[in-house]
């Protein structure tokens, strides 16, 4: 993990991207065009993955409480506390763990190889800031796949949860629903959008200036990469505490 | 070339200093460039001379020393390329203009073509850099630093890892960029070739301060240790060793 002068350096240095970056999204100096590109290839290429794991938790969770409800009689609430669950904890966090593994090393990766081949030399010397022409498109892709990745994530786990509920313990379909309306706040639902979009901006503001760091050579890149996916899930673990801390 | 000491300097470097960690680069490093000149900055490796265009480009700054630079806008062709490698050749070309002019798309569209067709690849406009060979690469990078109508172009290594004919195509180009559109050219080598192809002026540089400098003919006919090394390909120390016997 390094030194604790290297962590608060790099902190330093994400937190002085961040800034930046948010004063050139401020002034309007957003690359549309490859804004664009970015969205489409971290959602497309994160989509499959988190519906996966996100179904194979909703199913994990609906076979361990099925039976456990079943014995207190307490069949109808399954909807609600798988519900509630998905969307203030599992959906979010779950879902940044994957966009961290798969958007972020990949981010990483990619502007660790233009850093050794010269390529972001090549854009100071043109006179293009990297964090405008890397970091902002990046970030505001990442802020905004990753709460519509949480959202699917969250709708498929659910209804995992439902099928699987169905089939083991006979809950109905609408009673596991009207459960899942019951316990389930609208309030809850904003939280969770307000958590991916911390997370997303996280990972993209991480894994940016882990790849700007890179000294020289392939394994600086992965090692890059590496360090990305650690701090991206130490950030989305300790973030997720203080959100939660902050609403509940 | 004669009275060049009474024109304004174009680059100057006056007791430039520049250390990584512990390790000195620089050591009070001065020279000048003159406008329209093609000077080449040879040495061996780990002399330093990457450094001197990174300082010139700015990429770098001195610890100490002054460092003027007469020119608005500058290009460097790099290395290795430093295509940028998910775009293709129009964009890679395009992109300087497009995020820092307000230059229309026609006019984008016509620099891009205009600097293709200077390093004669206009064909190459809609591939990518992974389709290009190294010397196709290297030309296109020097196409977008054209593109921006430079009054100053830094090369680094241009003829490394170029096949001899490539390479010369190359150094043609440079010679008739200086000719046809005056620039001034700044090439870091330690190729002897491109030392004696292009080359107005001639700095050698050995560990971090210029060691001889001269015109060409002088570098051509001087038998003095460090250019008689570079001409015979052989370490400074044997050229001294061997003319201390005769």
């Amino acid at each position: 993990m390094g030194s604790l002068n290297e962590i608060v350096s790099y902190i330093g240095s994400s937190g002085i991207n961040l800034l930046e970056t948010l004063k050139f999204i401020a002034r309007g100096r957003v690359n549309i065009e490859n804004t664009a590109v970015q969205t489409v290839k971290a959602g497309i290429g994160s989509l499959f993955i988190v519906v996966t794991t996100q179904s194979f938790i909703g199913l994990a969770m609906s076979t361990q409480l099925a039976k456990e409800f079943e014995k207190l009689g307490a069949e109808a609430f399954i909807g609600g506390f798988i519900g509630l669950a998905t969307v203030r904890e599992l959906a979010p966090v779950i879902s940044a763990i994957v966009v961290a593994g798969r958007v972020g090393a990949a981010i990483s990766a990619e502007i660790g190889s233009m850093k050794v081949t010269e390529q972001i030399d090549a854009l100071r010397v043109f006179g293009i800031n990297p964090l405008r022409y890397l970091l902002v498109p990046r970030l505001i892709a990442a802020s905004m796949v990753n709460p519509l990745l949480t959202i699917i994530a969250a709708i498929v786990s659910i209804m995992a949860g439902m099928v699987l509920s169905n089939a083991s313990v006979d809950v109905s379909y609408s009673a596991y629903l009207n459960s899942v309306r019951q316990f389930v706040m609208v309030r809850d639902v904003f939280i969770m959008m307000f958590k991916a979009v911390v997370f997303g901006g996280a990972i993209a503001i991480i894994a940016t200036t882990t790849g700007l760091e890179v000294k020289n050579g392939a394994e600086s890149v992965g090692n890059a990469t590496t360090k990305t996916v650690v701090w991206s899930i130490m950030a989305i673990f300790t973030l997720n505490y203080i959100i939660t801390s902050m609403f509940f | 070339m004669p009275g060049i000491e009474d024109q304004q300097t174009i680059i100057n470097f006056e007791n430039v200093d520049l250390s990584f960690g512990r390790k000195k680069v620089l050591d009070a490093l001065s020279f000048k460039i003159f406008p329209r000149e093609i000077v080449t900055i040879a040495g061996p490796s780990g002399s330093g001379k990457s450094t001197i265009l990174k300082l010139i480009s700015g990429l770098l700054k001195p610890d100490s020393g002054e460092i003027t630079i007469r020119a608005g806008r500058f290009g460097m062709a790099f290395q290795y390329g430093a295509l940028f490698s998910s775009l293709t050749v129009r964009k890679n070309i395009s992109l300087a203009l497009e995020e820092t002019t307000n230059f229309s798309k026609w006019e984008i569209s016509g620099r891009v073509r205009e600097s293709l067709e200077t390093v004669k690849l206009g064909h190459t406009i809609n591939m990518c850099p992974g389709e290009l060979s190294g010397g196709m690469q290297k030309r296109i990078s020097i196409a977008r630093a054209l593109a921006l109508h430079p009054e100053i172009l830094l090369y680094d290594e241009p003829s490394t890892g170029l096949d001899p004919p490539t390479a010369a195509k190359l150094e043609e180009d440079m010679l008739r960029f200086r000719d046809k559109i005056g620039l001034t050219s700044v090439v870091v080598t330690h190729d002897v070739e491109t030392i004696k192809h292009v080359s107005d002026r001639v700095l050698i540089l050995d560990k971090g301060h210029i060691v001889w400098q001269g015109t060409n003919e002088e570098f051509t006919n001087d038998n003095s240790p460090y250019p008689a090394s570079f001409r015979e390909r052989k370490y400074v120390e044997e050229i001294k060793t061997r003319q201390r016997r005769v």
